[in-house]
């Protein structure tokens, strides 16, 4: 066991590391030489104020009850930064351009700068990290405790004398945090020393639970497998109710508090130096959160085991060490929880002082005559002065909660408690951004419900530790003790977790008012100029603002209202940049409304949106918003999604055009090639047969004593010849004509049976002649098939003298069969021939058998013809694919119904 | 690579599918009283989901384009 005042000192002396930290950081910011504060890596880190002591100790201690259920805390942030694109892009652009300053400054200036809007956020603010703050008071007192072994009992009851440590923690945090947060005002608020340190305690936090994971699970287990044989691992791990709604919620809730959690909306959009820096940290912050939570398991298993029963699974993370007798080990882990407290306290403690500062303390100061802010009055040191104060009302609050909490209640419900209360922000933060009509209205209204309903479901119920029991007897038994009423069964919802039933209530009514309200209200001219200006952040251009809101003011009042903001320092700076930019159109007597507006800019950033135009509009006369310039700004963005949604789709009918004019054209040159070759193979098929007709022509007309026999011989290879080409010629114009569809096909029911008998008495001379035997077997049928009898016949009568006449056997035979299929019937013709080679071609034109034989030279058309043919009574004549000897071909005709 | 030629459909694509995975039904295939190489199957689900997304988001952020730009 330590000495506490050992684990005092050290305390102590970190702290003094990390003030020495943010003050050398600080000083090099100002020097200019800030590329490592201004790192994507630090902005990552910086981050992690996310994980509080909450995740440090209460992640084991809700893994140690629940298993896995803890992991949703971590899941719901990954998947936010892992889709940082469609929102945290837009949220810190936003954030950017109009240099919000806090959450509360956000929902204000994008709902008109409305002031009380600003008061209602910051005051729902302010309640729900109350208890956080409490829950970080809570964790380094019970730490504290065990690991210096105050109390006797600390392994197992770690609350008992723990009251005047936690007030000492939070008086010691407060100053730490007044000395970090305020020492200057930035007119960004940006603390590049406050991030530098943050960034180190995140390196320290994670260090420490990694080294305490290492330590339990391969030096006090013995190994990755053998924790996972302790039998409190399937306890753990496998649950029928695990991953129930109450997984949804946590994930649902988790990922809304990355963004609406105050000091995450701080570090991650107000500290933001560089957008791209998102890039880094969407997937570097999930990673950061992946291993904080790696040996959360392990650890829980081996404390569950290892340790005594009732040993307190949130300390799992120090009493592990100190049983295996590791102080140093346990030193080290009490660092870590104490960075992950202090961290988020400070950076909770600006975010909300900011908050408190600008939207409640300065408005007020200023509607106090007896002050005289109005006219003179530092409001820089009023700023100043009532940050500091509103830093220790925090903690005090803080510390307050504590006190009335139920000591008994584990670290992780107090931090859902919070997450809740925030979320209330996230309705009117998306609306915000993607809704155009969303009013003030609306948003105040659901808000408030929400807020109402997250107080009582959720944050009274957690004070049943109050000393006279009346909260408790009020939970027991409802408001005015009626049974609807219940805080946590309201309107009869029983048998549902608590906190899914408030988040249900809350969320859901403040969506559900948020919407009803917005459809039934109205827009101010302000309100709909912040509208326009935040739904299209990305499409807006510079000195939109000043276009619409006309006003005009002396430069003397704006110089002495800045000089009273930023100091004159920063004043001075200021209008020498501004001046440089702007006198080259009009003098600085008379700024004119981008000037104005520019100004108030700058103010906004340090002292948020609602109050710097309340400032400005005090020095401003005759402000006009611009109605008619309202609807321009809508509309030309409209114009603009309208045109670039216009173009693409042209751009895709283009695209798509030329794809087609490509095929075409490929399709053209395809024809074009074919004709040439059908022409070349036309003259050469013609030029045979004129060939031998002149050459007998000119043995005839040469030769006078030529013998009669050799005469008529010669006349009648002419006249042959001569019928030739004009089967040949007759064939080619038959082709182009049934190519060019000229052809009158007629449908007609034909008779089956009669028409293939008809083709094969034709064919039965040549058959004989050639000494082939001809079967056939034509079933006798009722059905019909509808086609051209003629073409019919002509097709039958091509394929069989092709069979005949191909036919090369030695008991050349050729088979006619038929059957009914489907809706065709279909003829086969099978010889006992050669069989075809080249399948491919054999349908093309002038493509001819190989064995030809001298009794019969056709024309190779013939097949081309008939498929056409068949094409055209719509049918098909195909090749049927057989490993039978010869060839066999299947002529389908669509059945007569 | 579809990271780079379509970066924003893929970060919607990694976002999409890595909610889908943690959420019920889908999860609840997981758990089960099963282990692998001797740790409980839902623990290695989820966190090699985890892993996988991030890793994913990495090469995709990569291909975004910058958004200051």
């Amino acid at each position: 066991m330590l000495s506490a005042n050992f684990v005092l000192a050290t305390a102590l002396i970190y702290v003094l590391v990390l003030f020495l930290l943010a003050f050398a950081s600080d000083r090099q910011s100002r020097r200019g030489g800030n590329r490592l504060i201004r790192s994507p890596l630090v902005y990552t880190l910086s981050l992690s104020v996310y994980c509080t002591s909450w995740t440090f100790y209460g992640a084991v201690g809700s893994a140690a009850r629940n298993g896995l259920e803890f992991a949703a805390i971590y899941l719901g942030p990954t998947l936010v930064f892992v889709g940082w694109w469609f929102f945290l892009r837009k949220l810190v652009r936003i954030g950017h351009t109009y240099r919000i300053t806090s959450i509360a400054d956000l929902i204000s200036s994008r709902f008109g700068k409305s002031t009380g809007l600003a008061i209602l956020v910051t005051c729902i603010a302010v309640i729900s990290t109350t208890p956080y703050i409490a829950l970080q008071l809570k964790a380094v007192t019970t730490s504290f405790q065990v690991v210096s072994g105050i109390s006797v009992l600390s392994l197992t009851d770690s609350t008992i004398g723990g009251t005047n440590t936690a007030l000492w923690v939070a008086i010691s945090m407060a100053l730490f945090t007044i000395l970090f947060g305020t020492r200057n005002l930035d007119a960004n608020e940006h603390h590049p020393g406050v991030v530098a340190a943050i960034a180190f305690e995140a390196l320290v936090k994670l260090f420490a639970i990694l080294a305490v994971g290492f330590f339990v699970v391969f030096s006090m287990a013995g190994g990755i497998n053998q924790v996972f044989e302790y039998p409190a691992a399937t306890v753990l791990l496998y649950s029928e109710q695990s991953f129930s709604w109450r997984w949804v919620n946590l994930l649902l809730l988790s990922a809304i508090a990355i963004i609406c959690l105050p000091r995450q909306f701080q570090t991650t959009v107000v500290e933001n130096s560089n957008e791209n820096h998102l890039k880094t940290a969407s997937w570097a912050f999930p990673l950061y959160l992946f291993l904080m939570s790696l040996f959360v398991i392990p650890i829980a298993i081996a404390g569950l085991s290892l340790l005594p029963e009732d040993a307190n699974p949130d300390m799992f993370l120090l009493t592990l060490p100190i049983s295996a007798g590791q102080n140093s080990l346990a030193l080290l882990a009490f660092i870590g929880g104490f960075s992950s407290a202090t961290s988020m306290v400070i950076v909770a403690n600006i975010a909300l002082s900011i908050m408190i500062s600008n939207h409640i303390i300065v408005p007020l100061a200023l509607k106090i005559p007896l002050l005289r802010l109005n006219s003179r009055g530092d409001i820089k040191y009023l700023l100043r002065t009532s940050r500091r104060i509103s830093i220790g009302v925090i903690l005090f609050l803080g510390y307050v909660y504590y006190r009335t909490s139920a000591q008994s209640d584990a670290l992780a419900s107090i931090g859902l408690i919070a997450f809740v209360g925030v979320s209330q922000f996230c309705p009117a933060i998306i609306a915000g951004m993607f809704w155009r009509n969303a009013t003030a209205k609306g948003v105040t209204v659901g808000m408030s419900a929400g807020f109402l309903l997250w107080a009582y479901t959720l944050f009274l119920p957690s004070l049943t530790g109050s000393p006279d029991g009346i909260i408790a007897h009020f939970v027991e038994q409802g408001l005015w003790s009626i049974e609807a009423l219940k805080p946590q069964a309201l309107f009869g919802l029983t048998n549902i977790d608590p906190l899914v039933h408030a988040v249900f209530w809350s969320l859901g009514t403040n969506i559900f008012c948020l919407i009803v309200v917005s459809v039934w209200s109205n827009q101010s001219p302000l309100e709909q100029l912040q509208s326009a200006l935040f739904v299209d952040v990305f499409r807006n251009q510079p000195g939109t603002e000043s276009r619409v809101l006309q006003r005009r003011a002396t430069s003397r009042d704006l110089y002495w209202l800045t000089q009273r903001i930023l100091g004159s320092a920063q004043a001075r700076d200021l209008f020498q940049q501004l001046s440089d930019n702007y006198t080259d159109h009009h003098s600085l007597d008379t700024p004119d409304p981008r000037f104005i507006a520019h100004i108030e800019r700058h103010l906004a950033g340090s002292i948020g949106a609602s109050t710097a135009r309340t400032l400005v509009s005090q020095i401003a006369t005759g402000e006009t918003i611009s109605l008619e310039e309202i609807i321009n700004l809508v509309d030309e963005t409209q114009q603009v999604v309208e045109y670039s949604h216009r173009l693409e789709k042209q751009s895709e009918t283009l695209k798509s055009t030329a794809r087609k004019l490509t095929q075409a054209n490929e399709q053209l040159q395809q024809i074009d090639s074919q004709k040439d070759e059908f022409l070349s193979q036309v003259s050469h098929e013609l030029r045979t047969p004129m060939t031998s007709i002149r050459s007998m022509a000119e043995i005839l007309l040469d030769s006078n004593n030529i013998a009669d026999k050799q005469r008529a011989h010669f006349s009648r290879i002419i006249y042959e010849e001569s019928i030739r080409l004009t089967r040949l010629l007759d064939e080619i114009l038959e082709i182009s004509r049934l190519e060019h569809g000229e052809m009158d096909i007629k449908h007609e029911h034909l008779n089956p049976e009669k028409c293939i008998s008809r083709a094969i008495e034709t064919c039965l001379g040549i058959a004989h002649r050639g000494g082939v035997s001809l079967n056939c077997d034509v079933p006798t049928t009722t059905s019909t098939m509808i086609g051209d009898p003629d073409r019919f016949h002509q097709v039958m009568i091509n394929l069989l003298t092709n069979a005949i006449n191909y036919n090369t056997a030695q008991n050349p035979r050729v088979e006619v069969s038929c059957r009914i299929s489907k809706s065709y019937y279909e003829v086969y013709i099978q010889d006992n021939g050669p069989g075809i080679e080249d399948r491919e071609s054999v349908f093309e034109k002038f493509s001819r058998g190989p064995n030809e034989s001298s009794l019969y030279r056709g024309s190779g058309l013939g097949l081309s013809i008939s498929r056409q043919l068949m094409h055209k009574m719509r049918g098909s004549l195909e090749l049927v694919d057989d490993s039978n000897c010869g060839a066999c071909f299947r002529l389908k005709m669509p059945l007569g119904v | 690579m579809i990271f780079k030629t379509k970066p924003k459909a893929t970060a919607a694509l990694i976002l999409c599918l890595g909610t889908l995975l943690i959420f019920p039904p889908i999860i609840l295939i997981f758990n089960k009283p099963l282990t692998l190489l001797g740790i409980p199957i839902s623990a290695i689900y989820l966190f090699s989901i985890w892993l996988v997304v991030i890793i994913c988001s990495a090469f995709s952020s990569r291909h975004l384009p910058d958004p200051n730009e």
